[in-house]
């Protein structure tokens, strides 16, 4: 009988020790799981490059990563939000959507670490506020890439801009210019970049900063003058003949610039963000967008970037890690290190030389975008209300599609009464915030 | 058994073998039914989740596709100076929102089945979120047109059909593969391996084997020819078997639907072969192999009347001991 009780107990420890391990390792597997959503495509570039990044975190932290890569992710985080299936962390290319759940409640406060820069966390107003997105990754916007075989090198002002544009026409390169506008339902963003480029540069960060935060009227003389700029640049390059019309209206974005390095009677000079490196190897020459003579700014020094902002919309600790993990430096070192040439660090305190000791004009970017962090300015259409962000867009399509200068006034007239019927609420207030350099 | 038989007491040995019957009933009766339970379970999860879903992607796909080539079909009007385009009729008759919100609603009734986890199904939600920007797109062209701006309603024509065949289908062949998967899952069940099927054949075995020792027993201790009962419980206990058997008797007919729909799912999908739905006799097919005519109620009934006769069996044996010192 004792034998029989001695087996027994036996047995149950042995079934307790074996449910209890069991529930223990359920319990650490859901816990220590992250879900990540962002725009980048696992099959390209820069998706495996973040992917690895990914990886690298998990083999560090024992922490596994399920990442989907969805280009069209603001709607689809719309719907996920709907569905109640937010993931744990979401990057977003728009500051104003993640600002957004930020107000509806949905983003859970970032808890403030030293591995993160200052300067890479957004707040809705200054620092009295708790943070909303940390900034991942930025990108230069103010570039034209350019083929070097195509004639002279850079030009020095706007008006040798247009110049070349006509002179490339003459010399055979038709179009002179690779402008694809096509990119799904966001189709007409490349037009946005050229439109807030130009503002930035021929009426200083003050009017951009206005026109981005929605106190500027798009019917000022600032903004037109920024899309009559564009048309007579477009125009003089013969850009707005028919044929041309319809080929920047359905060349894929990211086809636009395929034969920019080849030579031939191709397109010559895009107006392009340096992510643009991770669509193929032919960007390896560009000039920094031209300084106008001076306009009604006169402050011309300011320079456009996107950004990729992580947004924690789950209190795991683990997605809280893993989001400092990819705000850190050695994070980042990480990410710069598998990218190829297209990833740039909104970090102040990365060895640039190292991280690109075998990539000259990625370091020519990065070393750009440390020397202009003092007047960096977001995107605008990033910046600004998806409703007015969208309607951007579309009045670029509707801009080129009919380029005529009667045309262009309701076109402003209709963007701007969006504006007006926007909240105030729903603006971010600094589109140009201060980088320090402190940490 | 016969020096065991010899050595241990009448009485005791009668409770060992009543014992070892019942054990073997019970551990017949609780591995027949997790195995038969869990067969038809994963072939029900075929006939009610997978079949729907193979068809609703199917019925999706069809849909959209027709609705954006009558939409593509659409071509500038040279004669009107490129501005006016020849299929207003197709984009003003608004059929295009109806056929988005149909598919919208068939895809969130998928979501709704049990097919992957909702990580998997959250491909779903992504074709949703394309779709109603495939939708937004279109009412721009409609937008456009109405405007007299046929060149931006051709380029926004494009790019609600490139959408839609770039991201909206890819997403619906990447549920294809989530489908495939759920299939292998529910193909490959441990309940239908078979190695399951030792759970119960084991106890069968076992349970037959001591029947007849113990008839064999009796008959020489008591000089009966038969004991009425446990013969009963013999016949009773087999019958037990084939029940528990029975998804692997039927397991033909699981094996054929699920390659049946496996030949649906992996066959590549593109405009030209568009994802085809199972037919009648495949849904017949799955329908069947799922049917387990409610049998899993009759199996505890059965145990507990094979219970029964056991008991019955050595009750009138046990009795002539009853005065005996155990």
């Amino acid at each position: 009988m004792t034998a029989l009780r001695h087996r027994l107990a036996v047995l149950l420890t042995v079934a307790l020790a074996t449910s209890g391990a069991a529930a223990c390792a359920g319990i650490s597997g859901e816990s220590e799981s992250v879900t990540v959503m962002a725009s980048w495509d696992p099959e390209q570039r820069e998706g495996a490059a973040f992917r690895a990044t990914l990886a690298r975190f998990t083999r560090e932290t024992g922490i596994e990563v399920r990442y989907q890569g969805v280009r069209t992710i603001t709607p689809i985080l719309r719907l996920a939000d709907l569905g109640d299936a937010l993931p744990d962390v979401a990057v977003l290319s728009s500051p104003a959507e993640l600002a957004r759940y930020a107000r509806a409640g949905r983003l859970v406060p970032l808890s403030p670490d030293e591995a993160i820069q200052d300067h890479q966390l957004l707040r809705h107003d200054g620092d009295r506020r708790q943070p909303y997105g940390v900034v991942l990754k930025t990108d230069l916007k103010s570039l034209v890439w350019y083929d070097a075989a195509a004639g002279a090198g850079p030009p020095r002002t706007w008006a040798d801009l247009v110049r070349r544009g006509a002179d490339l026409r003459t010399g055979g390169r038709t179009p002179p210019w690779c402008l694809g506008m096509k990119s799904g339902a966001e189709s007409g963003w490349p037009g946005t970049d050229w439109v807030e480029d130009i503002l930035l540069h021929q009426s200083g960060v003050e009017a951009y900063r206005r026109w981005a935060n929605g106190t500027l009227a798009w019917t000022s003389p600032e903004v037109r003058s920024a899309w009559e700029a564009w048309r007579e640049l477009l125009s003089t390059a013969g850009m707005t003949d028919g044929a041309n019309v319809e080929r920047m209206l359905l060349t894929g974005w990211d086809q636009a610039g395929a034969g920019l390095a080849g030579g031939g009677s191709g397109c010559a000079m895009e107006h392009q963000a340096s992510f643009a490196r991770a669509l193929h190897d032919g960007y390896t020459t560009f000039f920094p967008f031209p300084r106008f003579a001076p306009g009604p700014g006169g402050d011309s020094t300011g320079v456009e970037v996107s950004v990729d902002v992580a947004g924690l919309f789950s209190g795991k600790p683990a997605a809280q890690r893993l989001v400092t993990y990819l705000a850190s430096r050695a994070g980042q070192a990480e990410w710069t290190a598998h990218a190829g040439g297209s990833f740039f660090s909104p970090r102040t305190d990365l060895d640039r030389a190292a991280a690109y000791t075998s990539d000259a004009v990625g370091g020519q970017i990065a070393e750009q975008l440390a020397t202009t962090a003092g007047n960096r300015c977001l995107d605008a259409s990033d910046f600004m209300p998806q409703t007015v962000a969208s309607a951007f867009s579309t009045a670029v399509l509707e801009f080129l599609s009919d380029p005529a200068p009667e045309r262009l006034v309701p076109i402003l007239q209709r963007l701007d009464a969006i504006r007006q019927a926007v909240p105030p609420a729903e603006w971010l207030p600094d589109p140009c915030p201060p980088v320090t350099t402190n940490r | 058994m016969s020096s065991i038989a010899r050595s241990v007491p009448t009485p005791k040995m009668l409770r060992r073998l009543r014992i070892a019957l019942v054990v073997a009933v019970v551990a017949m009766l609780v591995g027949g039914l997790s195995t038969f339970l869990g067969g038809y379970a994963a072939a029900a999860s075929v006939a009610d989740d997978v079949v729907p879903s193979v068809a609703g992607v199917s019925a999706v796909w069809r849909q959209l596709r027709d609705a954006d080539s009558r939409i593509s079909d659409c071509r500038t009007d040279p004669a009107g100076g490129g501005d006016i385009l020849d299929c207003a009729g197709v984009l003003a008759s608004g059929e295009y929102r109806g056929v988005v919100a149909d598919a919208v609603q068939r895809l969130a009734v998928l979501a709704e089945r049990d097919v992957g986890d909702d990580a998997d199904r959250q491909v779903l939600r992504v074709a949703q979120g394309l779709l109603i920007r495939y939708l937004g797109l279109v009412e721009q062209a409609n937008l456009s047109l109405g405007r007299g701006q046929g060149v931006l309603a051709g380029a926004y024509l494009r790019y609600a059909s490139d959408l839609l065949h770039d991201s909206v289908l890819t997403e619906l062949d990447g549920y294809r593969k989530v489908i495939d998967a759920e299939l292998a899952e529910q193909r490959d069940s441990t309940w239908r391996a078979p190695a399951s099927t030792l759970l119960w054949l084991l106890p069968l075995a076992s349970g037959l084997a001591l029947l007849v020792l113990t008839q064999l027993y009796l008959a020489g201790r008591f000089r009966r020819r038969l004991n009425v009962p446990l013969a009963i419980a013999t016949v009773g206990l087999a019958g037990l078997g084939l029940v528990a058997g029975q998804p692997v008797l039927t397991g033909g007919r699981f094996a054929s639907a699920t390659a049946g729909l496996e030949r649906l799912v992996d066959a590549p999908a593109s405009d030209a072969s568009q994802p085809a739905a199972p037919d009648r006799r495949l849904v017949d097919l799955t329908h069947a192999a799922a049917d387990s005519h409610s049998l899993q109620y009759l199996m505890p009934l059965l145990a507990l009347a094979l219970l029964a006769l056991i008991v019955a069996g050595f009750r009138e044996r046990l009795r002539e001991y009853e005065f005996e010192s155990p």
